[in-house]
Order: structure tokens, then C-alpha cells, then sequence
């Protein structure tokens, strides 16, 4: 079910802590503990570096990339408390560099392309930033929650744009509103709607006993309900489902052997890519009577992990 | 980040890891009086209160106690541990603490002497504790079983205090003990210390130890003499000397924390007011300092990560607090406990006087950034993903070895989770490239696929469907569609033989082949009969009489009210056809409404009026076949869609179930995709099925998509937008998720959207296509390379997003849809002409609507060419001897309108038996006599009546040469079998763009399918040339990027490769370190990561050259140098080797110093005496020198290369 199209040496000299492929699936963007992000074109099999962007002075934790209707945009953030967005303009330049966070920004997710050039990012600082590029006064407008969750937010992802449901035309949803989860390390998820120019808290969902790791909202093609998946140290996948986005129900997926890093929904919005801790990429997906099913698991022997572990004696 | 407080004098302990959720447990603390020197002792619980933004901790049980704690643990067996003073300790189920349950205590010793101030859980065995007091007394419990502690072995002499305890973190049973002047390291099961750490050289006072979380054998001790106010870091290996000692404290460090989330994390805590993070794994001198957590005027005697979230520390300080900080976070400053804000307001006058003071705001905090630490702790640092990306890729990486020079991998991985539908969609694939390659087998291969899957669908409705949808490839499609509504031709002529005719004209009225040769029987039958004479013409009162007398007198009109009055419809009728039209409608419009509810009637007045949305309307749900099978027969293509829509409609809204599978069928005949796909949607809904179920969704999609290829074949382009467009988008998005990028641009058959655009532009067909268009001008969205580009790049890709922007997305089937949207602008019933050719069909239009204003559907009729109507209108010419009336009602005029034939006018005045002649290129089907003329004057006075089964059947076709000219070169050939006949037919479609086809073609013919073939689109209409370029201009891409391979390698050099030892390598300030050792003493603050961080150039700035070492002392360095040199090519050990180094490091330290001058002489001297001595390989002697270094004055300088050189002289010892 699982094969490998491209192997790629980033040549990174440290950790590499997010890998993301753009759009089209033609250019992927590293980012790693060595400060730098790289992006690669990739073509069938092949691929080629094509820019090393240096501008972060701490580790890079995550890279997303704008939909391409707004230029070739990628986003950084990193330990360093900044969030850069790079511009490909022939070069690779600094496009805006965001400064408003007072610790590591951890996340960063453009918001669907519907909205416009939107992006969210959080930070162990406890706050999460909306940042959206205001096309009249081309200049970058900044919406702050303070305080999201204590002692940190982890993760960030959005609301999709487009209804679900198929049969509605999706210009009539115009008005729904805008949506964001979050997951921080005061173990719970939040979810945040934008009311008039204030972003307020919605909804907490509470379960995971230990920090939320990673939370993805699902692309909501052709599924009539919302999904939101959660992963937390605690080692528990959970499926957050809703009809109205406002009352949500949880399903533990799975418990692992180990944290759950990250997990990541097909563009179908129907599988589901859980990493963990014990270096398994497993895939799952919902069943006709609404199991959680592992479709496909991969072990992988891609690092040798006993390699650095300190322990001796 | 301080995030929350409590005021109170107190000890505390975190809540072990596994409890969940994590608390604090707080008892008086026994070591100070809090300034109400309240002699109350209460052990508290706290929650962390994290989900609120205030300061303050979440109370939750509170219990009196006699005594107060120099000490609390709690354990992960569900006790907390207090220890007393006068050797007591305490035993307290947490459980019952947390429910302050009264029996909370369960149990006591008092073994011990003295303040017990050092416990310790084991990590393994979470019921052993051990726990120090006075007089070198260490006890291990068993929690399960307090009565009898065991010793660890002898107490150690001289007797002193144990300051603290801490079991090893991954040996279990060894445990680590200090004393003020030594460290005793104890192995349970050889009963006694296996180790003294004790630092000969310096005069520390041990406080707290902590171990290695991962290193067994390493441990920290600090020293709380304010003289010595170090932490040192001991490897039990290397038990001489510490590895590093880290100094930063300006008092005594009184806390040890080592964090079990990052190895490289130690938390100090001291006497000066201040909790240092440090990285003890970086054994540089002087340690290094990570970040100053935070700074107090008052002691901070103790300090502890929290065993269960990462980067959360408490700290007990005297001012009267505990406090909890997290490593990151920055300053809040804005966050105040409840209690101080309160404190406040009453100190100022209460909440009412507070508000009404002006708001003061904070300076933004921009400037002031709290210090972040200058490593990312290690839970920070996501080691793997794995994630999503289109095509159904899948970017996985994973943590790799940290050593240098492993690579770091990241794998794009394609995920296939349903290779069924990737088969299938590959099998369709093919099928349909042939459509869009305009091969002239598409059509033959696309029914094939569909009996295919038609035979091999288990399903009875399915097989259906696929037979019917494979109908719409067919050129025998009506036929195909007639046999499949249970119609048979074959079936007909048997039941003709013993049927009577108006029974038949009911049941099949399109078979007229049967029915003309049984007329002409019949008429021959009557003629035979002798002719009749002697009839007599009444002159009465009766009806009869008075409708002879009207004839007589030509009084038709009222002939026929009198027939009618007499219920004498079909001599009605007769008498009516020789007056006007009108009076021929009255008399239909009147019998027909009066047999409303007959059968016969419905249908025939259906066909005449041409009202099938009547038949469909009227007609039960039960008749759907038979009422499919007459539109069917007889409506002509633009019309039969709509009408077989109109029947799906209805049998969509009735409730059995059977009837909305039926109108699937329907939509499936009328080839109305978008309708069947809201009926696929609407179906998955009732079936309370998720659109999501792949098969289902996979089957249906393949259905809508074939169906919009026939719909298209078929001229009716569907619009764009609909739920097809939503269907197939959605299937795209499936195949696409399966890697099938190809099979779903396929599926989506060019029409614009987003998804296409990232098909195409994933597959590198667009950008390929705009090389080849616009050369200089490059392709589009992302892929621009040039700065000049780059700008233009907006409106590029806005362009991008209007669907149809030609520039932008270039269809594939551009060309091929075009003209089929020409056609499609027509209504189906109202056709426009639109191009010059049609010139004649303008004139001839107003003759076909004008005089009608009754019954407006019927000049539908009349435009529709269907070719199954047609021949009845020709029946109604029947008998009529005359050849045209030019007042005609305009009955056939029509139809030439779609075939813009020139000579359509001419129609009207065609003899009833030469059909032929004027347009219809009847002559080009020599083998189908029963292509009846296309129009007869059937409204002239005098034909209606005629016998519904017309004579022109019998006129053999081929005798029918037209007599005029078609148009040339058309079909010239009249080589026409059947098979050929939907080349033929494609003209019913073609003629409005092409005068090519401005023959008329055979338009009666009521076996005849209609059907368009395919040949005809792909061959004739649309050039091929443009489309199926993708495949060649693919590759061309992948030569883009010159150059950029040499970048590469380029970069690595950049990097000299240094491990993680020095990580203010990433921070180009740090460049600066060495010689500076005197000013970095107590810095570290200004060393900040902020600091760093914002220094502006990442480029590694070449050191600055360090200014020559004074002649005096070279000799200290080439001496020391080449010993070392000399040491690392006698080993070949690895660890021994990275020893040298570190020590080369080290000495670099001395070599500063000795730049500066900052040795004093006497060191100076004691060096080059050692110096000496190495030379003269007395390394003992050598080695006592500098261990008198120790004792110098200038200790603190010189122990930043002390260690090394004695470590050097260890080496340089050792035999060779």
C-alpha cells in the first residue's frame, strides 16, 4: 500500500522536524534543528535542491506552504520566536518576518485559501497569532489570543473553508464561519471562532491527559460531518467528530506504544497518518460502522534510533 | 515563565509521573518560620490549575498536621513521605490526603536522629524510599512495609548529616548519598558505597545530587560554600576529578534538578536567589549556562522539574513562595494572582477607588524579551511525521542518529488504500483517452466497457444501467434502449398478425414497417372488394342525413359539428382535413380531451401535439418503460433528454424504491449526467451511506463520467458547475488521492477548475503548454523562476482561477468542446439558427410557428428532425393527392431547420411519394426502405384522416435520388449499412456550425438510432491535433533548474561540522568566547540567546586572530602540545582520542590566559617547572606540580585548564 517514490538526503546537519510537500506535490520544504530550511524540486524520482534558506536562529519546527494563487509562499516558524514567510521572486527572499511571540513558535497553517493570505501560528508562549495580509494597505494585519492555552500551544490547524455537504453550493456557505483548533500543553484542544475581529474560544475538548501533540482538522471532501484528529504524549490518538462544529464527540482511535507525534489526513479527508514515538507510520481509516481501522503500518529502518541513545553502562 | 504561586512558607513535591492529573503537595516547611511564625503544620494538596490563565494553584484537600516537613516525596506506590524533625517520618496515603479523610497518617518512625532532610523515591520500585537524617544514618524503606528499614551498609565516617539522596536513573539499585565533604555512591546488593566523590582541590560543601537521566554512571553535585559556589559534574568512570564545573552561582547552590525530558537540562538553585538551567552534558569550562530562569533577592533553596510535563519547574524560595516556572514561555507580565491584585486594591482603597485610577498599559514587551533559552529543549524537537501531500503522497521522516555525517532522510511515499479503484479508473482511463484522442473505435470501446461492466455487475439495476448508459455509445441506441425497455422489434410482426390495428398503432406505434405492410394489405384487401354502388344519401332529420346535407352544401364546418354530435369522430375527422387547419385541431382537440383518460388517446395525442411532458405527467408511474419507450420512438434527441429528465424527475420523487431506480434509467437514456448524479447523491443519502464509501462512490462516478462523455457525444454538453461537475470533482479528488493524477485529469475532462489546474500543473502539463504558447513568457503559478515573472505573478494566477481563461488552462478538448457548446446554446425546443448557412431555415421557421396558436408544442414538434416522428407526420399525408399547400401549417416545414439544407423550403410542395427529392438524402440508405419522407404537407386539408400507416414506406428508397444536389461531398458514397448510419446521423447535430453537413439526413426513420456516432465528432469535428501533447512535454521539465545540483555540495562545506559541543556555533557571538574568560564569569546572562539570536549575519565570521602567546611562555604551549600530539598518535582509542581533543580545547584556555598574562608568577612558574619535568618525561613529578596549581591563588583561572592538563599528564603516564 506504502511505497517509496523518492528518497531524499537533505543534507541537514541536525534533526529535521517537518518535511512538507507543496501544492502540487512538486516541491518539498525541509526544516530542521540545524536553523535552516531547504526546498527541493522533486520530479519522478528525482530531486533537485533548489533553495537553503537561512534566517532562523533557533531550530525551524515547522514550514507550510501558501496555495499557489498567492505566489510561491512558504512559511517558517521557529525556536528562534519568529515566524518568516519567504517569497520566491526569482530568489528566495524574505517576504515578512513576524516577531510577536515571545517563545518558540511551534506551528504555523495558512488558513484555507478561501480567506485569503492567512496564516495562524503558535507559540510556547501560551498565544496564538493570525496573521492576514491586508491587500489594500499591503500590509500585515495581526490578531493575538493571549494566553490560549497555558504553558504552550503545540499545534494549530483550520477549519476547511468548503461545506461539507456536496449538495449545498458552497458560495451559500460563504458565512460560516472561520475555525481553528488548537493543542497546547495544558492537555486540552480548543477550538476558536472568529466573531467580528476577535477570535474566541469556542469549545474546549478535554481527554488527552498529557500535552497535545498535533491536532488536524480534516478536509471535509465528501464526508458530511467534521473530523479533527488528535495526538498527544499521552500516546493516545483521538477523533473528534461533529455535525454542527459546535458539539463534538471523541473517539480514542488507538492507544500506542509510545507518543504520537503527529497525524495527518489524506486530502480526502478519509486516512489517516499517525507518526509516533515508536517509529511506525500507520495509516487508518473509519470503517462502514464507524471503527477506526489500521489499514497499513510501516516499520520503518530508515534511522538506526538505539544509535543515540546515550544509555551505557 | 512564572505561571503559577503560592504564598506559603511550605516543602513541596510534584505528584509522581503517573498520576494523572498532576498535583503538588505542599507541608509547612521545618527549616524557616514564615513571618506569622505560625506554629500551625498543614500538608496540602494543589491542583495546577493550568487551564486557567491566573496565578493561582487549585486547592484540593488540606490536612492538619502535628509536625512540620524539612522534606515531602511522593511516591509512585500512592504514598507521600514527610520528613521531621527528631528523626521522624511521616507515611500518608495520597489518596486519603486528597479526600482529607481523617486517617490519612498511616504511619510513623522515628529510626532516624536528627532532621530527616534527604528522601528519595526509587524510580523502579516505587515502594522503596530511602530516606538520610544526622549521623551518616540512611535507611531504605519498603513503603509497603515500614517496621523494618534496611541500611545501605556501614555508616559512612566521620559521621555527618546526609544532605541528600538520589537513586541512580537507570541502575536501580544504586544510590548516591552526599555529606558535606564527600559523595558516597552505595550498591544495594553489595551492602556498601562502591564510590567516594570527594574534590581534594576545592574546599565544596556538598548539598544536592542528582544522577544522569540517561547516563548511569554521571552525576551533578552542588556545593552550597559561598566560597565555592559550583555544580560539578562527575563521571564515576573518570572519579578523579569532575568532568566540568559549572559556575555562575554567586552563593551557595542549595537544588539539583535534572530533567528527565532533556538530559541536557540541569536546574540549579541557590543561595543568590537564582535558578540557572545549564547544560551539563557540555563540559566546557565553566559549563554552560542554558538561560537564567529567574532571579530573587532571597534564597531558593529548592527546585524540581515536574517527573510529568516537560519544561515545568517548581521552585521553593524564602520569600515565602513556591513557584511555578516553565522553561519557555517568555514574560507574562500581565498575569497577577487574584490574591496580590486584591492585596493591592485594599491597600489602595478597594475595587471601586482602583478602577477609577487611569489605566496604565504596559510598554510593549518587544524590546524586553524575556531571555529564551539558548538550546530547544529536547520535547520541542519533533523527531518524525509523517505527512499528507496531494497525489496521495505521503512525506515521511523520521528521527535519524545525531552523530555527524548521518544523513537525514526524508521519504515521499505513494499510498494507494484502494487499489480497486485505481484498477478500475485505469481500465476507464483507457477507454476514455481514446474518446478524448478522438479515436473513431471510442465509441465501439466505450459500450464495450460498459457490457463489460454490465455482465459483470451482480446487481439487476446495475447491469441495467451499464446496458443502458452502454446504449447511448451505440448507434443503434433507440433501438438498444427499446429493446431493453422489454420493446422488441422481433417481437412486433407476430403480434401484429393477430392484432387489430388501432391496437397496435397503440402499443408500438413507432413500428410502422409491420403496420405499413398490413395497412397496404389491408388497403389491398378492401380494394379487391367489389365496388360499392347504389349507396343512397339520406335527406332526413337523422344526423347522417344532415351531414350529407352539409357536405353537400360544403358546409364543412358544420359537417363536422354534426359528426361530432353523432359521436361520428373519424368522419369528423375526414371532413375536418378538407377545411382548415383549425377546424382539424378542434375536432382532435375534442376528441382527444373527451378520451382523456383512454390510452390510445394519451398517446396518440401526445404524438400529435407532440406533448410528452402531458405523456409523462399523465402516464402512471408503473408505465415508465412503456412511456420511456415512446419518447423513445419518438422525440428527437434535444427533447428526448429533456423529457426522459422530466419522467426521471418524477419517478425520482415517488417513494418505491423501484421507481427511483427507474429514474436513474431515465436519466441514463436522456444522458443527463448532472441529474443522475443528484440522483446518486440523493440515493447515497436515503441509503444513509457515507458519500465517502469508496466502491460506491467509484462506480457511480464512473457512471456520471461515461454518461457526460455520451451526453457529449451526443451534443449536449453538460454545464459546468452542477453536482456531475461535484461528482466527478470529488471522484478526481479520489483518484488523485490515489496517485492517479492522470486517470483524474482523464475523469475531469478538461473542464476548468482548480482541481484540474493542479492535475495539470502536478503532471507538468501546463507549465509545458505555456512553454510551447507564450515562449517567453513563462508557465504559470508556482513555477515561475525569474524575479520579472515572480511579479507578475498575481494576476497570473488570477487569471488561472476564471474558469475558461483559455491563456491559462488549455483544455485538452478545447477543441472538441467548442462546438459542442454551440449546439448546446440552442434551447433543445427552441433552435436558433446561428450561421449564415441557415438562411434557409430562418425563412422557413416562420412558417412553422406562425400560423399556430393553439397548441405551441407543436410546432416542437415540427422543429424536432426527430426521426421517429417524422413518419408519422408522413402518414398523415397519406392519400393526399396533392402535392403542397403553401399555406401549410407548417407541419414539416421545420424540420429542416436543423439541417439547414437549402432546399427545405421546397418541402412543402413535395409529392407525398417522392419524399425524397427536395432534401432528404434518403438515397443514402438504399437498404433501409422504410426511411419514409421527412415532411409531408399532413396538415393539408383532407390528410389527416389518412390512414396512419402512409404508403411512402413502401417506395423503395433507392429509387429516391434526390433531385437536387446535396451538399457536395457528403457521404457521397451511399455505401450506408447500419452500422455506418450514425456517421450519417451525425448530422443532426452538426449542420448549425458545419454547412458541410447541410444534407438532410434520414430523419424518419424510426428504427434508426439517432444516436450520434462518435466517429463523427472525433473524426470530423475535432482536429486532435492539440490535446494529448502531455505525455512528450512532460520530461521537458525536469531540465529546469541548471546549475542547482553544483549548489549543493557547495553548501556542506559551509559547515565545519562541529558536533552539538558548541552551540554557539549557531550563534556567531559565541565566536568570541575564548579569551574572554575573565569578563564571561557571571555574564551568562548577556550571552542570552537574544543576544545571539539577533547578531545579523548568520555567516560564521572568521575567528579573530589571537594575539601571539609571549616568547617566555611558547615553550609551555609547544611542550604541552606536542605531549598531547604525541598521546594522540600513540592510541587508537576512539574515546581516547575525543579526550585529547577536549583536552586541546582545554589548554587552549591556558594558551589565552597566557596571552593575557593573566597568570600570576607563581603559576607561571609551577608551569614551566612542569613543563620542564614533561620534558624530561618525569611525568609524576610533572603531575604534582600542577596539582599544586590548585592551591594557588588564581584557582578560579586556573581551573579552566587545570582538569585537562592533568588529565593530559594521566595519558601521558600510562604505558606505552
Amino acid at each position: 500500500m506504502i511505497s517509496v517514490l523518492n528518497t531524499i538526503d537533505t543534507g541537514h546537519e541536525d534533526m529535521i522536524h517537518d518535511a512538507e510537500l507543496d501544492y502540487y506535490g512538486l516541491r518539498l520544504a525541509t526544516c530542521s534543528s540545524d536553523n535552516s530550511v531547504k526546498i527541493y524540486d522533486i520530479k519522478s524520482g528525482t530531486q533537485t535542491l533548489a533553495a537553503d534558506l537561512k534566517g532562523h536562529f533557533g531550530p525551524v519546527w515547522q514550514v507550510a506552504w501558501a496555495h499557489p494563487k498567492y505566489g510561491n509562499l512558504l512559511a517558517s516558524c521557529s525556536y528562534d520566536r519568529k515566524v518568516i514567510i519567504w517569497k520566491e521572486a526569482g530568489e528566495w527572499t524574505k517576504l515578512y518576518e513576524y516577531t510577536g511571540h515571545e517563545s518558540s513558535v511551534n506551528s504555523v497553517a495558512w488558513a484555507p485559501a478561501e480567506y485569503g493570505l492567512v496564516l495562524a501560528c503558535c507559540s510556547s508562549d501560551g498565544s496564538i497569532s493570525i496573521i492576514s495580509y491586508n491587500q489594500d494597505a499591503a500590509n500585515w494585519d495581526v490578531k493575538k489570543i493571549s494566553g490560549a492555552h497555558a504553558i504552550g500551544v503545540n499545534s494549530i490547524s483550520w477549519c476547511p473553508a468548503i461545506s461539507a455537504d456536496l449538495s449545498l453550493d458552497p458560495l451559500t456557505n460563504k458565512e460560516a464561519s472561520k475555525r481553528l483548533v488548537s493543542g497546547g500543553c495544558d492537555n486540552l484542544i480548543k477550538i476558536w471562532k472568529e466573531q467580528g475581529d476577535q477570535w474566541v474560544e469556542e469549545n474546549r475538548l478535554e481527554m488527552h491527559m498529557d500535552w497535545v501533540r498535533d491536532v488536524a482538522w480534516a478536509p471535509s471532501l465528501g464526508l458530511q460531518k467534521s473530523l479533527i484528529a488528535s495526538c498527544s504524549q499521552d500516546k493516545r490518538v483521538v477523533i473528534w467528530t461533529s455535525d454542527d462544529n459546535v458539539s463534538w464527540t471523541p473517539t480514542i482511535l488507538n492507544t500506542f506504544d509510545d507518543v504520537v507525534w503527529s497525524v495527518s489526513w489524506s486530502l480526502t479527508g478519509n486516512i489517516l497518518a499517525i507518526s509516533g514515538g515508536d517509529n511506525k507510520v500507520s495509516l487508518w481509516r473509519e470503517s462502514a460502522d464507524g471503527q477506526w481501522q489500521c489499514i497499513s503500518e510501516v516499520s520503518k529502518g530508515l534511522g538506526q534510533t538505539s544509535n543515540d541513545e546515550r544509555s551505557t553502562l | 515563565m512564572k505561571v503559577k504561586e503560592l504564598k506559603k512558607t511550605v516543602n513541596v513535591s510534584w505528584s509522581p509521573a503517573e498520576q494523572y492529573p498532576p498535583m503538588l503537595a505542599a507541608g509547612s516547611a521545618a527549616q524557616q518560620v514564615d513571618a506569622t511564625f505560625s506554629s500551625n503544620s498543614v500538608l496540602e494538596l494543589y491542583s495546577l490549575n493550568l487551564e486557567d490563565l491566573g496565578l493561582d494553584l487549585e486547592l484540593k484537600a488540606s490536612l492538619q498536621t502535628q509536625h512540620k516537613f524539612q522534606k515531602i516525596v511522593w511516591s509512585g506506590a500512592g504514598t507521600i513521605v514527610g520528613g521531621c524533625d527528631g528523626g521522624l517520618l511521616q507515611f500518608y496515603n495520597a489518596e486519603k490526603v486528597l479526600n482529607s479523610s481523617p486517617d490519612a497518617l498511616i504511619g510513623s518512625s522515628t529510626k532516624h536522629n536528627g532532621n530527616v532532610s534527604a528522601l528519595d523515591i526509587n524510580p523502579y520500585q516505587k515502594n522503596l524510599l530511602a530516606s538520610g537524617a544526622s549521623e551518616s544514618e540512611i535507611f531504605i524503606w519498603d513503603l509497603n512495609n515500614t517496621s523494618q528499614p534496611m541500611a545501605p551498609g556501614n555508616r559512612s565516617q566521620p559521621y555527618e548529616h546526609v544532605q541528600g539522596l538520589a537513586w541512580n536513573q537507570q541502575v536501580q539499585h544504586i544510590l548516591g548519598s552526599t555529606f558535606a565533604t564527600r559523595c558516597l555512591v552505595w550498591d544495594l546488593r553489595k551492602n556498601e558505597p562502591i564510590m567516594k566523590l570527594s574534590d581534594s582541590q576545592s574546599r565544596t560543601r556538598w548539598r544536592s545530587l542528582s544522577w544522569h537521566p540517561e547516563v548511569a554512571t554521571q552525576l551533578c553535585i552542588a556545593s552550597e560554600d559561598d566560597q565555592l559556589p559550583v555544580v560539578q559534574l562527575w563521571d564515576l568512570r573518570l572519579a578523579a576529578s569532575p568532568l566540568v564545573t559549572l559556575e555562575g552561582h554567586g552563593k551557595g547552590v542549595l537544588g539539583l534538578s535534572w530533567s528527565r525530558h532533556d538530559p541536557d537540562l540541569l536546574l540549579s538553585a541557590g543561595k543568590d536567589g537564582r535558578l540557572l538551567c545549564w547544560n551539563p552534558n557540555n563540559t566546557k569550562p565553566g559549563g554552560e549556562l542554558v538561560v537564567e530562569v529567574c532571579q530573587q533577592s532571597q534564597w531558593m533553596f529548592d527546585v524540581a522539574w515536574s517527573p510529568r510535563t516537560p519544561g515545568l519547574l517548581v521552585a521553593a524560595s524564602g520569600e515565602q513562595h513556591v513557584a511555578l516556572h516553565t522553561l519557555l514561555g517568555g514574560t507574562r507580565a500581565d498575569r497577577q494572582s487574584a490574591h496580590t491584585q486584591s492585596n493591592i486594591m485594599e491597600s489602595f482603597g478597594g475595587a471601586d477607588s482602583f478602577a477609577a485610577l487611569p489605566v496604565v498599559t504596559r510598554a510593549p514587551p518587544q524590546e524586553a524579551q524575556a531571555p529564551q533559552p539558548t538550546r530547544a529543549p529536547a520535547w520541542l524537537k519533533r523527531p518524525r511525521a509523517a505527512k499528507f501531500a496531494f497525489g496521495g503522497k505521503l512525506v515521511t521522516f523520521e528521527k535519524c542518529p545525531q552523530d555527524e555525517g548521518s544523513r537525514k532522510l526524508v521519504q515521499i511515499n505513494q499510498v494507494v488504500t484502494e487499489p480497486e479503484l485505481v484498477e478500475k479508473s485505469v481500465a476507464l482511463e483507457q477507454v476514455l483517452a481514446l474518446t478524448l484522442s478522438r479515436d473513431p473505435q471510442a465509441a465501439d470501446r466505450l459500450a464495450e466497457y460498459c457490457r463489460e461492466q454490465g455482465d459483470s455487475s451482480g446487481d439487476q439495476h446495475e447491469r441495467y444501467t451499464w446496458f443502458f448508459l452502454r446504449a447511448n455509445f451505440l448507434p443503434t441506441f433507440r433501438t438498444e434502449v427499446l429493446n431493453l425497455l422489454g420493446y422488441k422489434q422481433d417481437d412486433i410482426p407476430s403480434k401484429f398478425k393477430s392484432q387489430n390495428v388501432a391496437d397496435i398503432q397503440n402499443d408500438t406505434a413507432f413500428l410502422s414497417r409491420e403496420a405499413q405492410t398490413l395497412i397496404e394489405r389491408k388497403l389491398a384487401n378492401l380494394d379487391l372488394e367489389p365496388t360499392v354502388t347504389n349507396v343512397s344519401i339520406p335527406n332526413g332529420e337523422d344526423s347522417t342525413s344532415l351531414i350529407c346535407r352539409a357536405l353537400v352544401c360544403g358546409n364543412l364546418e358544420e359537417a363536422v359539428e354534426l359528426c361530432l354530435e353523432a359521436n361520428r369522430v373519424a368522419d369528423a375527422l375526414i371532413i375536418a382535413s378538407l377545411g382548415s387547419q383549425e377546424l382539424v385541431y378542434k375536432v382532435q382537440r375534442y376528441h382527444l380531451n373527451k378520451t382523456a383518460t383512454d390510452p390510445v388517446s394519451l398517446l396518440s395525442g401526445s404524438l400529435l401535439r407532440s406533448k410528452w411532458d402531458a405523456l409523462v405527467r399523465s402516464s402512471a408511474p408503473a408505465n415508465w418503460k412503456d412511456v420511456l419507450a415512446a419518447l423513445v420512438t419518438h422525440c428527437e434527441s434535444d427533447v428526448l433528454a429533456q423529457y426522459c429528465e422530466l419522467l426521471g424527475d418524477k419517478l425520482s420523487e415517488e417513494s418505491d424504491p423501484s421507481y427511483r431506480k427507474a429514474a436513474q434509467l431515465c436519466y441514463v437514456v436522456s444522458a443527463a449526467g448532472d441529474a443522475l448524479a443528484k440522483r446518486l447523491l440523493r440515493d447515497l443519502r436515503d441509503e444513509k451511506r457515507d458519500v465517502g464509501d469508496v466502491s460506491t462512490l467509484t462506480q457511480r462516478a464512473q457512471l456520471a463520467l461515461l454518461l457526460k462523455t455520451a451526453a457529449e457525444a451526443r451534443g449536449r454538453p453538460v454545464k459546468e458547475g452542477g453536482s456531475l461537475t461535484s461528482v466527478l470533482t470529488e471522484y478526481a479528488g479520489r483518484l488523485a488521492s490515489q496517485g492517479c493524477l492522470q486517470s483524474a485529469l482523464t475523469a475531469l475532462q478538461g473542464s476548468p477548475s482548480e482541481m484540474y489546474d493542479r492535475l495539470a500543473t502536478a503532471l507538468g502539463i501546463i507549465q509545458n503548454r505555456f512553454a510551447q504558447h507564450h515562449p517567453q513568457q513563462q508557465p504559470y503559478l508556482g513555477r515561475t523562476r525569474t524575479a520579472s515573472e515572480q511579479s507578475q505573478k498575481r494576476s497570473h494566477i488570477s487569471n488561472s482561477y476564471l474558469p475558461n481563461a483559455p491563456s491559462i488552462v488549455p483544455k485538452p478538448d478545447d477543441q472538441w468542446q467548442r462546438p459542442n457548446n454551440t449546439w448546446g446554446q440552442p434551447q433543445p425546443l427552441v433552435p436558433q439558427p446561428q450561421l449564415p448557412p441557415q438562411q434557409p431555415q430562418q425563412q422557413s421557421r416562420p412558417g412553422s410557428v406562425g400560423p399556430q396558436s393553439g397548441i405551441t408544442s407543436r410546432s416542437k414538434y415540427k422543429v424536432d428532425p426527430s426521426v421517429q416522428s417524422a413518419p408519422l407526420y408522413s402518414q398523415y399525408g397519406f392519400n393526399n393527392p396533392v402535392t403542397a399547400q403553401p399555406q401549410s401549417y407548417g407541419y414539416n416545414s421545420p424540420l429542416p431547420d436543423q439541417y439547414n439544407s437549402a432546399s427545405v423550403p421546397t418541402h412543402n410542395f413535395t409529392p407525398i411519394n417522392q419524399p425524397n427529392i427536395p432534401s432528404n438524402p434518403l438515397s443514402n440508405y438504399p437498404n433501409n426502405p422504410l426511411n419514409p419522407a421527412p415532411l409531408n404537407p399532413a396538415n393539408q386539408p383532407g390528410q389527416l384522416n389518412g390512414s396512419y400507416y402512409a404508403s411512402q414506406g413502401i417506395e423503395p428508397v433507392a429509387a429516391a435520388v434526390p433531385s437536387k444536389p446535396v451538399a457536395p461531398g457528403w457521404n457521397d458514397p451511399p455505401v450506408m449499412t447500419t452500422k455506418a448510419k450514425p456517421k450519417q446521423e451525425m448530422q443532426q447535430q452538426a449542420p448549425i456550425t458545419h454547412p458541410l453537413f447541410g444534407a438532410e439526413p434520414p430523419q424518419h426513420v424510426p428504427l434508426n438510432p439517432q444516436f450520434p456516432g462518435q466517429q463523427q465528432f472525433s473524426g470530423q469535428q475535432l482536429p486532435p491535433q492539440q490535446h494529448p501533447g502531455q505525455q512528450s512535454q512532460f520530461p521537458g521539465q525536469q531540465s529546469q533548474f541548471p546549475g542547482q545540483q553544483g549548489q549543493f555540495p557547495g553548501q556542506q562545506g559551509q559547515f565545519p561540522g562541529q558536533q552539538g559541543q558548541f552551540p554557539g556555533q549557531q550563534f556567531p557571538g559565541q565566536n568570541q568566547y575564548p579569551g574572554q574568560y575573565d569578563q564571561y564569569q557571571g555574564q551568562y546572562q548577556q550571552q542570552g540567546f537574544q543576544q545571539r539570536a539577533e547578531s545579523p549575519a548568520p555567516v560564521q565570521t572568521a575567528p579573530v586572530p589571537k594575539p601571539p602567546i609571549p616568547d617566555q611562555h611558547l615553550i609551555l604551549q609547544t611542550t604541552f602540545d606536542q605531549l598531547r600530539n604525541d598521546c594522540a598518535n600513540a592510541t587508537s582509542n576512539a574515546m581516547a582520542k575525543r579526550k585529547l581533543l577536549d583536552i586541546q580545547k582545554k589548554l587552549e584556555n591556558l594558551y589565552d590566559l597566557l596571552r593575557e598574562n593573566k597568570l600570576s608568577d607563581n603559576s607561571l612558574s609551577t608551569l614551566h617547572a612542569c613543563a620542564q619535568y614533561i620534558q624530561g618525561r618525569d611525568y609524576a613529578n610533572a603531575q604534582q606540580a600542577v596539582t599544586s596549581l590548585a592551591g594557588d591563588v588564581d584557582f578560579a583561572v586556573v581551573a579552566s585548564f587545570l582538569p585537562a592538563l592533568k588529565m593530559l599528564l594521566t595519558f601521558a603516564e600510562q604505558p606505552r
